[in-house]
């Protein structure tokens, strides 16, 4: 049994215009211990699959129109709520965008990471004593390398770098010891320095504790510098999956390439990265077929008729293509 | 072809028009504020033609028919002149909605163009206007009311007068704290960097941008000044007599309570409704207006 | 040749709260010569951003002087400042909040030219659709609004409102930093082929070095304030000779995977 399996889910949003399925089919399996990335670009709906894990999107407008997502084997779509709360807090730790905002600003950063850890200790039904508390929480800041965690209990968010923000939302998100870390563009927000930092810090967690990671950005060089796996989503339906390496290697969807493609390179100046013609589809009325189609040089009759399914091109390479797939 | 261009395509308010309706419509709240609004307006508008006997409103008396429960003939019953309750009561709707729309548009007359005066240029202009804008809050309407009436006579006009005084700091207020964000925005940094005059910014980027609290605030406030309005009445500062004023009638009722309850339940009814209706428009209003809620 | 935008010593700092003051942009000198690009590169709060207000006469500066096409334009205002407000124009980084979202594209792009040109209704109209034809947009964009458009479609039409009043030089702040990469690409080419087509400088001030590299001529590096490292673009990407440099390099992901080097531990990163 995978630790996070994605089963055809669909999601659709509804609005004055109608109806935009913004996730349209989605399969996706997540082991113990592996770090996937997802990457797609504004509007594939890889922030929407996000938040879908803990069903944070808003419903409505948001309505499943089906599928499954199950969490080591318990199926969130229909979990009760004290189950998803039990998720929330211990199975599933977020790490979102914005630091700035997921930070109150009126509390110091000891007595938000002691309001997190109570929370978790509520679910448990332990009732901890202040200097477990006190302790644990130095012990997560330090886990995250922060530097003198015991002044930095006493501080407030603003008096904090954005670095150091985002290295205290993690140790949030670490609090409940989650088996699934979901982070969400966690250093798009961040200066470049400092987004190698914390990408470092991700992947020497993912390391030493064994988390599983899926991680979820625009930028391919983010997910290759601490991913093991990526899956490619284009206007709501994964493209494509497969190891890192072969992804940057020997990517057979017209849009991975066009993606990679896009990228400029400073070691190649001479390289001269092409964008992708035309602009994401309106998901309120998609294509017919395959969701690329109008954008892909390699169309073929077929594209605009069926949608092509995720199959295996290559050994642990899935690939949605007619193009690519013989 | 070319000099079609410059005008813009009639589809786009249909669009809107259609994008409203859709609102409304998903949303009964705002649907019941904009029913009950409707239902004001037009009684203020057709009141005199459609009640029993518009002369029950001017002082006639029937003295035969003095507090008479609801009944076939009357109702909303009779008060204690033998007047219909409800001829009285649908012919001051005008009085209200005079009393609101010249309280609330005085107010965004004189609030309007200093809270975007303070909001955008900041500083010292800021720091007078609203040190000025803080004096007027501390003023009590009702008292200033009194005063006021107390010196010029009574008549609903003075009342007015009187809450219109008060009642422009709050827009001052509002505009300016939408205002004084709108001014770091990068699209007002754009215009600058084209040359463009403080005047013509405040005109074509702070004001539009402002108007949709404007409005926010305005149909709440219609119900806010017709509550203040019945509350000038209901301390006899309003409508001189034999004039319907839904205040000064339920103040009129309290001597005939509890026997003739719908002396005075009617005239509160018709305050709490009109309220209610505006407020309600309120909330909705805000859904419509925001530019981008038309995502959907 | 004279430079058409230079600064001399330029001097801004800003009051933080306890009576600190920090200095945003401390002694810059630079020189953007005709149909020049310039890169300027740097992290959040080095200063690139408020240099470019000070350039673009949205703030004042301390001390230092700012000339444009040799004339000072330091504390211009009124007649004297409109040279300036002629031949620079900005394109800012966030195209979703450099547009007014109550106004349609047709309003954003007219507006510089109901400023600074009288022209007849016709001539308008004619002007902006061109502008719009000129950034790859089509004659049905004219009628929608901010809202409405994907976020490379936004940045096009603030490209087209900067093109508007005919300037010489472009000073673009991270214009795709808010962008996709495969729209990135788009309007990297975009702003190249303008360049090209109606020999524009541009002081382009970003924190992506790769996009630097491709469309720039020479780069300022800036750190504090100050002006670490300035040269020919593939001097000083390649072989850079300022410590701050070189750690700005060795942080870019390149594209293909790359283990990370370096500690994990926040470095230099200066606290707030």
């Amino acid at each position: 049994m995978s630790l996070l399996e994605i089963e055809a889910y669909r999601l659709a949003f509804d609005g004055f215009e109608g109806t935009a399925t913004v996730l349209d089919g989605i399969d996706l399996r997540v082991e113990e211990g592996e770090s996937v990335g997802i990457v797609g670009e504004t509007g594939c709906g890889k922030s929407v699959l996000a938040r879908s894990l803990l069903r944070l999107n808003p419903m409505p407008p948001a309505r499943v129109l089906g599928g499954a997502i199950r969490f080591a084997g318990d199926d969130v779509l229909t979990m009760t709520p004290p189950a998803l709360d039990a998720l929330r807090r211990g199975g599933i730790g977020m790490v979102f965008q914005d630091p700035v905002t997921y930070l109150n600003p009126v509390f110091t950063i000891g007595q938000q990471m002691a309001e997190v850890l109570r929370a978790h200790a509520a679910g448990t039904g332990r009732r901890p004593e202040k200097a477990a508390i006190r302790a644990r929480t130095v012990e997560l800041l330090r886990q995250v390398q922060l530097p003198e965690p015991e002044t930095l209990l006493a501080r407030y968010p603003h008096t904090l770098s954005g670095g150091m923000r985002q290295r205290v939302l993690i140790a949030m998100a670490l609090a409940g010891e989650p088996r699934l870390l979901v982070a969400d563009e966690p250093t798009t927000a961040l200066d470049v320095t400092v987004q190698s930092q914390v990408l470092a810090l991700i992947a020497d967690l993912i390391a030493r504790m064994h988390l599983t990671l899926l991680l979820i950005t625009h930028d391919l060089g983010v997910v290759g510098a601490v991913c093991r796996r990526v899956v490619v989503m284009y206007a709501g339906c994964v493209v494509e999956d497969a190891p890192v390496d072969r992804l940057f290697d020997a990517a057979r969807h017209p849009y991975t390439q066009g993606l990679l493609a896009a990228v400029p390179d400073l070691e190649r100046p001479d390289h001269r990265p092409a964008g992708i013609a035309g602009s994401i589809p309106n998901l309120r009325s998609p294509p017919a077929g395959c969701r690329f189609h109008p954008r892909c040089a390699l169309a073929m009759p077929v594209c605009r008729e069926r949608r092509p399914a995720l199959v295996e091109a290559a050994p642990d390479h899935r690939v949605a293509c007619y193009a690519a797939t013989p | 072809m070319r000099a079609a261009a410059a005008r813009a395509p009639r589809g786009r308010s249909l669009r809107r028009l259609r994008f409203v309706a859709w609102v409304v419509g998903r949303n009964p709240p705002t649907m019941l504020g904009l029913g009950l609004v409707a239902v004001f307006l037009l009684l203020a508008a057709i009141g005199p033609w459609i009640v029993p006997d518009a002369r029950d409103a001017v002082g006639a008396m029937h003295l035969g028919s003095k507090l008479l429960p609801p009944s076939w003939a009357h109702w909303f019953g009779t008060d204690e002149m033998g007047d219909d309750i409800l001829t009285r009561v649908v012919l001051a709707t005008r009085t209200s909605l005079w009393v609101g729309l010249t309280i609330t548009g005085i107010a965004i007359v004189v609030g309007t163009p200093l809270g975007i005066a303070a909001g955008y240029f900041g500083g010292r202009v800021r720091s007078v206007i609203m040190r000025a804008t803080d004096m007027f809050l501390c003023v009590p309407g009702l008292v200033l009311a009194l005063a006021i009436v107390a010196a010029l006579g009574p008549g609903i006009l003075h009342g007015v007068v009187a809450l219109a005084i008060v009642w422009w700091p709050g827009y001052v207020r509002l505009i300016e704290a939408k205002a004084l964000p709108l001014r770091g925005e990068p699209f007002v940094d754009a215009a600058r960097t084209m040359g463009s005059s403080d005047l013509r910014i405040l005109l074509t980027h702070i004001l539009p941008n402002c108007v949709s609290p404007l409005v926010v605030k305005a149909s709440m406030d219609m119900g806010m000044a017709i509550l203040a309005a019945a509350s000038l009445g209901f301390i006899g500062l309003g409508a001189k007599p034999p004039a319907p004023e839904w205040g000064a009638m339920i103040s009129t009722a309290r001597s005939y309570m509890p026997d003739s309850w719908w002396y005075s339940l009617f005239p509160g009814l018709f305050i709490f409704l009109t309220v209610l209706g505006f407020n309600l428009l309120g909330d909705g209003l805000r859904d419509i207006l925001d530019p981008r809620s038309a995502r959907g | 040749m004279t430079p058409l935008l230079a600064t001399q010593a330029l001097h801004c700092s800003f009051a933080r709260p306890h009576g600190a003051r920090v200095k945003a942009v401390d002694g810059v000198d630079l020189a953007l010569a005709p149909g020049e690009a310039l890169g300027l590169v740097g992290e959040s709060g080095c200063g690139k951003s408020t240099l470019l207000r000070l350039l673009l006469r949205l703030q004042a500066a301390e001390s230092g002087t700012i000339r444009f096409a040799g004339v000072d334009v330091t504390r211009a205002t009124g007649r004297a400042l409109a040279p300036l407000r002629r031949g620079v124009q900005a394109v800012f980084q966030n195209p979703h909040a450099a547009l007014d979202p109550r106004a349609s594209v047709f309003a954003a792009v007219a507006e510089p030219l109901r400023i600074q040109a009288r022209l007849s209704r016709r001539a308008l109209a004619d002007r902006v659709q061109g502008l719009l034809h000129e950034v790859g947009l089509p004659a049905e964009f004219l009628w929608r609004y901010p809202h409405e458009l994907s976020g490379g479609q936004k940045q096009r039409v603030c490209i087209a409102r900067a093109l508007a009043p005919g300037p010489k030089a472009l000073l673009l702040d991270e214009p795709t930093s808010a962008l996709d990469v495969s729209v990135q690409a788009q309007i990297i080419d975009l702003l190249a082929a303008l360049r090209e087509r109606e020999g524009l400088a541009f002081l382009f001030v970003s924190h992506n070095l790769a996009v630097v590299r491709q469309l720039c001529d020479r780069v300022a590096v800036m750190n504090a304030g100050k002006v670490v490292e300035q040269g020919a673009a593939d001097a000083v990407l390649a072989h850079p000779q300022h410590a701050y440099t070189r750690t700005l390099l060795r942080a870019v992901l390149p594209p293909r995977p790359r283990s990370l080097q370096g500690s994990t531990a926040p470095g230099q990163e200066a606290a707030r």
